[in-house]
Protein backbone atom coordinates (compact mmCIF):
# COMPACT_ATOMS: atom_id res chain seq x y z
CA UNK A 1 0.00 0.00 0.00
CA UNK A 2 1.45 3.32 -0.86
CA UNK A 3 2.07 5.90 2.02
CA UNK A 4 1.86 9.62 0.96
CA UNK A 5 2.37 13.10 2.86
CA UNK A 6 2.54 16.07 1.51
CA UNK A 7 5.51 18.44 1.78
CA UNK A 8 3.18 20.96 3.46
CA UNK A 9 2.41 18.04 5.96
CA UNK A 10 6.72 17.49 6.53
CA UNK A 11 7.08 21.72 6.66
CA UNK A 12 4.69 21.81 9.36
CA UNK A 13 6.94 19.30 11.73
CA UNK A 14 9.95 21.29 10.63
CA UNK A 15 8.61 24.85 11.51
CA UNK A 16 7.39 23.76 14.51
CA UNK A 17 11.42 23.84 15.78
CA UNK A 18 12.13 26.92 13.28
CA UNK A 19 9.26 28.98 14.14
CA UNK A 20 9.87 28.67 17.85
CA UNK A 21 13.36 27.43 18.42
CA UNK A 22 15.14 30.85 19.54
CA UNK A 23 18.08 29.55 21.44
CA UNK A 24 20.90 26.16 20.59
CA UNK A 25 22.88 24.97 23.10
CA UNK A 26 25.81 22.29 23.19
CA UNK A 27 25.38 20.22 25.97
CA UNK A 28 27.76 17.56 27.55
CA UNK A 29 24.85 14.43 28.09
CA UNK A 30 21.31 14.06 26.04
CA UNK A 31 19.29 16.03 27.92
CA UNK A 32 15.94 14.90 28.03
CA UNK A 33 14.32 18.13 29.63
CA UNK A 34 14.14 21.95 28.70
CA UNK A 35 16.02 22.75 32.36
CA UNK A 36 18.52 20.44 31.21
CA UNK A 37 19.38 21.79 28.14
CA UNK A 38 19.50 24.63 29.53
CA UNK A 39 20.76 25.05 32.83
CA UNK A 40 24.78 24.50 34.03
CA UNK A 41 26.07 21.01 35.79
CA UNK A 42 25.31 23.06 38.95
CA UNK A 43 21.59 23.83 38.55
CA UNK A 44 20.91 20.06 36.84
CA UNK A 45 21.91 20.72 33.58
CA UNK A 46 24.27 19.87 31.10
CA UNK A 47 24.54 22.67 29.54
CA UNK A 48 28.06 24.06 27.96
CA UNK A 49 27.32 26.72 25.55
CA UNK A 50 24.39 28.70 23.93
CA UNK A 51 23.70 31.21 21.91
CA UNK A 52 20.87 32.85 20.37
CA UNK A 53 18.51 32.07 17.55
CA UNK A 54 16.40 34.08 15.16
CA UNK A 55 13.19 31.49 14.76
CA UNK A 56 9.75 33.22 13.22
CA UNK A 57 8.80 32.04 9.81
CA UNK A 58 11.59 29.85 9.68
CA UNK A 59 14.31 32.48 8.82
CA UNK A 60 16.72 33.99 9.50
CA UNK A 61 18.80 31.11 11.31
CA UNK A 62 16.65 27.94 9.47
CA UNK A 63 16.19 27.45 6.11
CA UNK A 64 13.76 24.70 4.93
CA UNK A 65 14.40 23.31 1.11
CA UNK A 66 13.69 19.68 -0.39
CA UNK A 67 15.62 16.89 0.83
CA UNK A 68 16.92 13.80 -1.29
CA UNK A 69 14.21 12.08 0.16
CA UNK A 70 12.04 14.32 1.98
CA UNK A 71 12.25 17.87 3.12
CA UNK A 72 14.64 19.50 5.48
CA UNK A 73 15.34 22.54 7.83
CA UNK A 74 19.54 23.76 7.52
CA UNK A 75 19.95 25.23 11.07
CA UNK A 76 22.74 28.16 10.20
CA UNK A 77 26.18 28.04 11.55
CA UNK A 78 26.95 29.80 14.76
CA UNK A 79 30.23 31.00 15.15
CA UNK A 80 32.68 31.30 17.89
CA UNK A 81 30.17 32.03 20.37
CA UNK A 82 31.31 32.17 24.55
CA UNK A 83 31.41 28.10 26.11
CA UNK A 84 30.41 28.99 29.74
CA UNK A 85 31.10 25.85 31.35
CA UNK A 86 34.21 23.55 31.13
CA UNK A 87 32.85 19.74 29.63
CA UNK A 88 32.59 17.67 26.72
CA UNK A 89 30.16 18.12 24.24
CA UNK A 90 28.17 15.64 22.91
CA UNK A 91 24.74 16.80 21.86
CA UNK A 92 22.77 20.05 20.21
CA UNK A 93 19.70 21.54 21.47
CA UNK A 94 17.28 23.86 20.18
CA UNK A 95 14.69 25.34 22.84
CA UNK A 96 12.01 27.75 22.99
CA UNK A 97 12.77 29.69 26.10
CA UNK A 98 9.73 31.65 26.33
CA UNK A 99 7.74 28.39 26.25
CA UNK A 100 10.32 26.54 28.39
CA UNK A 101 10.27 23.38 25.89
CA UNK A 102 12.98 21.53 24.32
CA UNK A 103 12.17 21.11 21.00
CA UNK A 104 14.82 19.09 19.37
CA UNK A 105 18.29 17.50 19.99
CA UNK A 106 20.67 16.16 18.12
CA UNK A 107 24.25 14.12 18.64
CA UNK A 108 27.97 15.81 17.73
CA UNK A 109 31.13 14.20 17.78
CA UNK A 110 32.59 14.95 21.01
CA UNK A 111 34.85 17.61 21.82
CA UNK A 112 36.30 19.59 24.93
CA UNK A 113 35.30 22.66 25.45
CA UNK A 114 37.12 25.25 27.75
CA UNK A 115 35.09 27.74 29.95
CA UNK A 116 36.02 31.03 28.69
CA UNK A 117 36.62 29.58 25.22
CA UNK A 118 34.58 30.27 22.03
CA UNK A 119 33.08 27.14 19.78
CA UNK A 120 31.61 27.25 16.69
CA UNK A 121 28.64 25.40 15.04
CA UNK A 122 28.51 24.65 11.32
CA UNK A 123 25.08 24.39 9.55
CA UNK A 124 23.42 20.96 10.29
CA UNK A 125 20.20 19.58 8.86
CA UNK A 126 16.77 17.96 10.30
CA UNK A 127 15.24 15.90 7.73
CA UNK A 128 11.86 14.65 7.45
CA UNK A 129 11.56 11.86 5.12
CA UNK A 130 8.82 10.62 3.09
CA UNK A 131 6.75 7.58 4.22
CA UNK A 132 7.64 4.40 2.05
CA UNK B 1 46.85 33.62 26.98
CA UNK B 2 45.40 31.72 24.58
CA UNK B 3 41.72 31.15 23.86
CA UNK B 4 40.41 27.98 22.70
CA UNK B 5 38.35 27.96 19.90
CA UNK B 6 36.87 24.96 18.35
CA UNK B 7 34.19 23.91 16.22
CA UNK B 8 31.80 20.95 15.92
CA UNK B 9 30.66 18.20 14.33
CA UNK B 10 27.37 18.15 14.43
CA UNK B 11 25.20 15.03 12.89
CA UNK B 12 22.42 15.54 11.20
CA UNK B 13 18.82 15.15 12.84
CA UNK B 14 16.62 12.58 10.77
CA UNK B 15 12.98 11.65 11.17
CA UNK B 16 11.57 9.00 9.15
CA UNK B 17 7.88 9.14 8.65
CA UNK B 18 7.18 5.72 8.16
CA UNK B 19 8.42 5.00 12.18
CA UNK B 20 5.86 7.38 12.81
CA UNK B 21 3.08 6.89 10.59
CA UNK B 22 2.07 3.53 9.94
CA UNK B 23 -1.40 3.62 7.94
CA UNK B 24 -1.50 0.10 7.68
CA UNK B 25 -1.28 -0.60 11.48
CA UNK B 26 -3.40 2.63 11.90
CA UNK B 27 -6.16 0.68 9.60
CA UNK B 28 -5.58 -2.47 11.13
CA UNK B 29 -6.36 -0.84 15.13
CA UNK B 30 -9.63 0.70 13.41
CA UNK B 31 -10.97 -2.21 11.97
CA UNK B 32 -10.53 -3.98 15.24
CA UNK B 33 -11.93 -1.37 17.29
CA UNK B 34 -15.07 -1.30 14.79
CA UNK B 35 -15.25 -4.96 14.58
CA UNK B 36 -14.46 -5.34 10.93
CA UNK B 37 -12.88 -7.98 9.49
CA UNK B 38 -11.43 -8.89 6.29
CA UNK B 39 -13.50 -6.41 4.26
CA UNK B 40 -16.52 -8.00 6.45
CA UNK B 41 -19.26 -4.64 6.91
CA UNK B 42 -20.35 -4.33 10.44
CA UNK B 43 -23.42 -4.67 11.64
Amino acid sequence: MAKYLHDDVLDALLLTVADYADRLTVCSSQPTTFVEATSGSGSGGYMLAYVGLTPSGGGPDYTLSDSASGRQCQVTSQAQFSVVYSGTATHVALVDLSAQKLLAVTTCTSQALTATGLVTTPAWNMVVNDPT
Amino acid sequence: MTTHNVTLEIQDLVINTENMIDLDELIKRIQELIGEKDGEVPT
